[in-house]
């Protein structure tokens, strides 16, 4: 009965493919709490101003980097509201 | 009532009181005279006032070396720096392995925590140098010539904080000692051990001799006046406390009945209102006169103050015609100001937001400071003014005849001068209680886990909290003027500051502070993957931050302004010269130097005496300050206590 192999092949392709298809996702929001996380965005931005008191940078390199930061966390939260 | 140092056992004998009172000079008389009846004895004079003068006081050059002043006199002017360094080189690498031991920090962090300085480093290194001393017992007798009253007191107490520090370094040894023991079966004492042991004997012997009455006296020194006799009354007070003898009291400066001068005379007859107030309150202790003499005492007249500290010889003030027989009186009619354009200047500090009085002790600053708010506090009532003072041993408010401690007052009369007298200790609880989610996050973070590490280190961060640090007043006053210019409730700073050795430890502790936090912030950053200290990083920041406003503002010449106070006498000349320098090399602003308690013009013998000697000096400076606007001020004839003698001296120094 070919529309019950079918079926089952499509079930079994479906059941082999769910867990790649979770480990994909996983690590699309793992890159995406990553970039957009606010927590990541936090420490980074305290890393930065560490880095602008440690005279690491300069203050003109720090504005840029946490404009970068900003556009970041805007970026998450767009997102976030897509969702 | 014994006489004065007759116990021929001591071992220590310390001189203690305000700047100016003549600690110095009795130190010095005192180490030559006890040298004489026994040759064989060694003596050592030692100053721990990071503004020495023990080498003015002898006329020799001293330095931070043991220096001979006669067969067996030395004297000796440490350099916390320099014994810092020594100390490192010495114990450097054991203190390193404990640290690696008892902390998560590699010897790369260790490393650089250890090219650091410290506050607070003056009064450390000396208790570990008499410590040195005691050991070596090369000495019979140690004679310290301390710094002014409030830092003394913390020199007093530092040993048994230094215990409670040793003890902490033991704590970071107990996990290493519970590995060893847990995997093989025994522990092996080792150079740690050993090092944390003679450590904590160095320091007790310390201790044990300051409490020793047999062995052990504290001398405070005093002049008849009253923010003098304060100090010392509150140095005894806390003497006791500590249970370090006191038999003796120097009275210096003593006036006899001279009517002949309307101006001596005034000014002994308020001496003797003062005397009759240490006779009263003092009169278990023996009381050692000395009088004011017409002249300086330095090298070969040390001899002579020395007699009459020993009640070997009384002294006889010289007659009028011996005193200068043949001197023209200076003219009269007050101080001619040579440069007119000085009081007009000085108007310009009404525009800072930061103004730092400085000097040597007992040149008066806390009266210049103190008349100088009031006066810019009447003449600005648009700008709120805080008269704030950063001396452990403070002053304010015995100057406002006011109450003020602790806690912002307002001082009466005026509604927009306010007065503070920070109290570190006190400060450092309240920093704890407003730092409690700080100080939890670490604890969570550090001991979140279990296992043998969290009871050690439970321990080590409890115990942490628990130490004083060192130079704590200094830290929490910085701390107090931070947060204050954030808060930006006042205009304008008026600074009261510790003498000049101690206020030179405060300018550069920003400084200071700021690589601390450099040093935390590198190690926040190499460490972010294991532990994120969010509430921490945010405090450390904003301070680092506050830190870098305030050396912003102490080098804007438009918003701070050091002045320079000083007194036409040879060790008031030669600390301004110090002072001066160190304060250009932290970039501080400084455009006026005020010369106080001028003699002024009388045709009495005594005075002029003074005065000529006095000229000299005044030269002296002028010379030494070619950048400077000079304020002139009398010698007045009267204490300055309250807002009517605050105003009539800010009125003499702001030309009114």
């Amino acid at each position: 009965m070919p529309i019950i192999e079918t079926y089952l092949a499509l079930t079994l392709a479906k059941a082999l493919a769910e867990p790649f298809c979770m480990v994909i996702e996983k690590i699309r929001d793992m890159a995406e709490e990553e970039l957009y996380g606010e927590d990541k965005i936090k420490q980074d931005l305290l890393e930065l101003q560490m880095k602008l008191e440690m005279e690491e940078i300069t203050e003109e390199e720090y504005m840029m980097a946490e404009a970068a930061l900003m556009e970041r966390l805007e970026e998450g939260r767009r997102r976030g509201g897509e969702e | 009532m014994s006489a004065f140092l007759a116990n021929p056992n001591l071992k220590l004998i310390i001189f203690g009181g305000k700047g100016g009172s003549g600690k110095t000079t009795s130190a010095a008389a005192t180490a030559l005279h006890l040298s004489k009846p026994d040759p064989k004895k060694r003596i050592l004079a030692m100053s721990t006032d990071p503004a020495h003068s023990l080498g003015d006081s002898f006329n020799i050059t001293i330095d931070n070396k043991i220096t001979a002043i006669n067969e067996n006199v030395w004297g000796l002017e440490i350099d916390s720096n320099e014994l810092l360094e020594e100390y490192k080189a010495r114990h450097g690498g054991v203190i390193k392995k404990i640290a690696d031991r008892g902390t998560y920090f590699d010897k790369e962090d260790i490393e650089d925590f250890f090219t650091q300085s410290l506050p607070g480093l003056d009064e450390v290194m000396a208790i570990i140098r008499i410590a040195d001393l005691l050991k070596a017992r090369e000495y019979d007798l140690i004679i310290l010539d301390t710094a002014p009253t409030g830092h003394t007191m913390v020199l007093l107490s530092l040993p048994e904080q230094m215990e409670k520090w040793i003890h902490l370094m033991d704590m970071l040894m107990e996990k290493h000692r519970f590995v060893m023991k847990t995997m093989v079966g025994r522990y092996r004492r080792d150079e740690c051990d050993e090092f944390i042991d003679s450590q904590m004997e160095d320091v007790r012997r310390v201790r044990r001799l300051l409490t020793d009455a047999t062995t052990t006296e504290f001398v405070p020194v005093t002049i008849p006046e009253p923010m003098s006799i304060f100090e010392i009354q509150k140095a005894i007070e806390t003497l006791k406390g500590y249970n370090i003898p006191v038999n003796s009291i120097i009275v210096n400066r003593v006036t006899g009945r001279e009517r002949e001068c309307p101006f001596c005379s005034a000014r002994s007859e308020q001496g003797e209102r003062y005397m009759q107030e240490i006779e009263q309150k003092f009169a278990p202790y023996n009381l050692v006169k000395l009088p004011l003499f017409p002249h300086q005492i330095r090298g070969e007249s040390l001899t002579e103050y020395a007699q009459i500290l020993f009640e070997e010889r009384k002294y006889t003030p010289p007659a009028r015609a011996e005193v200068l027989p043949q001197v023209t009186p200076l003219a009269k009619g007050g101080l001619s100001d040579p440069r007119s354009e000085s009081r007009t200047s000085i108007l310009n500090i009404l525009k800072k937001e930061f103004v730092i009085f400085g000097g040597k002790g007992g040149v008066g600053k806390t009266s210049i400071a103190a008349a100088s708010a009031l006066y810019l506090a009447q003449h600005k009532p648009d700008r709120k003014v805080l008269a704030f003072s950063t001396d452990p041993a403070h002053a304010l408010s015995d100057s406002f005849e006011q109450h003020i401690g602790n806690h912002i007052t307002p001082i009466s009369g005026l509604d927009n001068l306010y007065a503070l007298e920070i109290d570190g200790t006190q400060m450092l609880e309240d920093f704890k209680q407003d730092y409690r989610d700080v100080i939890d996050e670490i604890f969570e973070k550090f001991l979140g886990g279990s296992g043998v590490d969290v009871r050690f280190d439970r321990e080590i961060l409890q115990e942490l909290l628990s130490v004083t640090p060192p130079g704590l007043d200094e830290l929490m006053s910085l701390r107090k003027i931070m947060e204050l210019m954030k808060e930006g409730d006042y205009d304008l700073f008026v600074l009261d500051s510790a003498a000049s050795g101690h206020l030179l430890r405060f300018l550069e502790l920003p400084h200071l502070v700021r690589d601390w936090l450099k040093s935390g912030f590198k190690l926040l950053t190499k460490y972010r993957g294991v532990v994120k200290l969010t509430k921490a990083t945010e405090l450390l920041l904003d301070l680092s931050r506050d830190i870098r406003r305030i050396l912003e503002v102490f080098s804007n010449p438009q918003g701070t302004e050091f002045v320079m106070i000083t007194i036409p006498e040879e060790m008031g000349v030669a600390e301004m010269g110090d002072l001066a320098v160190s304060v250009a090399n932290l970039k501080i602003p400084s455009f006026h130097t005020i010369i106080n308690m001028i003699i002024p013009p009388t045709d009495c013998g005594f005075c002029v005496a003074k005065s000529k000697e006095q000229q000299r000096y005044i030269q002296e400076i002028e010379a030494k300050s070619p950048d400077h606007a000079i304020i002139y001020i009398p010698l007045l004839p009267h204490e300055i206590r309250g807002l009517e003698n605050l105003s009539e001296l800010a009125g003499i120094m702001f030309g009114e």
